[in-house]
């Protein structure tokens, strides 16, 4: 295996920030592995890449080439991966691939693939226009500006995706989704436990799943919206503010209905949650309940 | 290249992996005595869990289990926890205050469930296992979603290798991570719990059977998250 080591010692007082530059060509994937800390990456216009961390101690930047992928590694004078705050700006072409158990990551102005990973700690995502993949056991994920496609996933904390235009498919377990201006056109939302909340747009052709075990569910639609709605509130509760006309409706068994002239295809199911489609324009009233039905076993 | 994610050497075991990607994992086992013997584990689980021949009890245990584990129809609830790491005293076996965490109550249960077939042995009270650890835990719904769902039989069943894999490797994970583990993985199994007993009431519900598929697939989801941060570290 082919591997360039290059290695920049930074050495001063505590807190040091000085910075190390290194080449890349177009193509290069950055690999960042079993970090602890923060990293914080942004996106520039330079094929370089620029490294700074705030320690308290001299840290020793190793990057390792391998094909395309460059692995970088913190190290202490011990050869020990170390990183408190790690600021990288690279080109914004470029993919990059984070992942460590206690890491808070902030990453923006991309247009290359983005893969966070960690156990703990907070993910938040701006102005990203590649493909994102972002994952975290017990943090939160929060992004604002997606352009091409996400798959966010968190078990315990919250995911928040703002002001974007990408294909999402999000997946919490016991953590609530909350879509603010969203507009892609095909999105998958799941939660096991979690609250749903969606407020944004259904394009004409586009395809929009939401599934729940246990959360409620409540969309936020304009009122001229033109979807066909399937709906299957298997224990729970489903209320509307769109009048609905729908025959052969069986407990445990999906309706369906069309809102103006239908075209996005638009699925709502909840084993035990409440299902709640509202007019945006009610945002700050009760909810009409122009149709409420209730199931049960 | 540094030690391999569990996710990367399971991709290598299925097969997955490129051709380059392939080939600088064989270079690292080549040197890497913790990683190869990772990849052993993992290798012997699969097979054990694959070639085992299926094994069905004497007589039919189902409907004994199923009321034990969902307690319809039952006056008296078996021994089904809420909260399967709590484990609670037994009277019977004098094992006062003895608790499992769910990764040690899962990695049991699953081994005995992989290696006896029987669910019930789970479901009518704490009884020892070969190993003299109490046997309980959310293994018995590998077999639960089995019987429900045939198709979702190696989905599951890898599932519970993934949950023995975060069980023997959990002490690389601090505590308050796996106390949040632990209650998303017991919330996913309450959903699998419930879609399965929807699924006896409603058999051949298309929503139920795609209900109980995507619980199933989220648990997998998260432990693939979790699993990823436990491959051994040098």
């Amino acid at each position: 295996m082919f591997e360039l080591l290059l290695a920049a010692v930074l050495m001063g007082s505590p807190f040091a920030a000085k910075d190390t530059v290194i080449q890349v060509r177009e193509g290069d994937r950055l690999l960042l592995r079993d970090f602890s800390g923060s990293v914080e990456v942004e996106g520039w216009d330079r094929d370089e890449l620029r490294a700074e961390a705030d320690a308290d101690e001299a840290i020793v930047f190793r990057f390792t080439r391998s094909g395309s992928t460059i692995e970088m590694e913190a190290l202490d004078r011990k050869n020990r991966s170390r990183a408190e705050e790690l600021r990288l700006r690279l080109p914004a072409w470029m993919d990059v691939e984070v992942s460590g158990p206690k890491l808070d990551v902030e990453i923006s102005r991309l247009a290359g693939g983005v893969t966070v990973r960690n156990l703990k700690g907070d993910i938040f995502l701006e102005d990203l226009s590649g493909r994102v993949n972002a994952g975290s056991v017990e943090g939160s994920i929060y992004a604002d500006g997606l352009r091409e496609s996400a798959r966010l996933r968190t078990g315990d904390d919250e995911i928040r995706v703002v002001d974007s235009s990408a294909d999402l498919d999000l997946e919490s377990v016991s953590g609530d989704i909350e879509l603010e201006e969203v507009s892609g056109r095909d999105l998958k939302v799941r939660s096991t436990h979690g609250e749903i909340d969606f407020m944004g747009t259904l394009l004409p052709g586009g395809s929009y799943a939401f599934h729940t075990h246990s959360g409620d569910l409540t969309l936020f639609l304009d009122p001229e919206v033109d979807a066909d709605v399937t709906v299957l509130a298997y224990e729970g509760e489903f209320e509307a503010d769109f009048p609905i006309r729908s025959r052969g409706f069986r407990s445990g068994h999906e309706f369906g209905f069309t809102i103006g002239s239908g075209g996005a295809q638009l699925v709502l199911e909840a084993f035990d949650g409440e299902i709640s489609l509202r007019r945006r324009d009610f945002l700050d009233r009760e909810g009409t309940g122009s149709a409420r039905l209730t199931v049960g076993h | 290249m540094t030690h391999p994610e569990s996710q990367t050497l399971s991709d290598y075991l299925d097969g997955d992996l490129s051709p380059l990607e392939a080939g600088r994992l064989e270079s690292h086992l080549e040197e890497c005595a913790s990683c190869s013997d990772l990849l052993r584990e993992l290798s012997d689980v699969r097979r054990v869990a694959r070639t085992l021949p299926e094994r069905f009890p004497e007589r039919d245990l189902w409907p004994g289990i199923s009321e034990a584990i969902l307690g319809e129809g039952s006056q008296h609830p078996k021994v089904i926890e809420l909260h399967p790491w709590r484990q609670r005293p037994s009277e019977e076996s004098g094992r006062r205050g003895f608790r499992l965490s769910y990764f040690q109550a899962a990695a049991a249960g699953v081994i005995l469930a992989l290696f006896s077939g029987a669910a019930g042995a789970f479901l009518h009270g704490p009884q020892p296992t070969s190993v003299g650890v109490p046997a309980a835990g959310p293994s018995p719904w590998v077999e639960l979603v089995s019987q429900a769902s045939p198709e979702l039989g190696d989905a599951a069943r890898e599932v519970a290798q993934m949950e023995v894999l975060l069980a023997q490797h959990s002490d690389r994970i601090e505590e308050e991570t796996v106390r949040i583990l632990e209650k998303n993985l017991g919330i996913i199994d309450q959903a699998i719990r419930e879609s399965v007993r929807a699924l006896q009431s409603d058999p051949g519900n298309p929503f139920l059977e795609k209900h109980l598929a995507r619980s199933v697939e989220s648990k997998a989801t998260y432990l693939r998250e979790a699993t990823a941060f436990v491959a051994p570290v040098s």
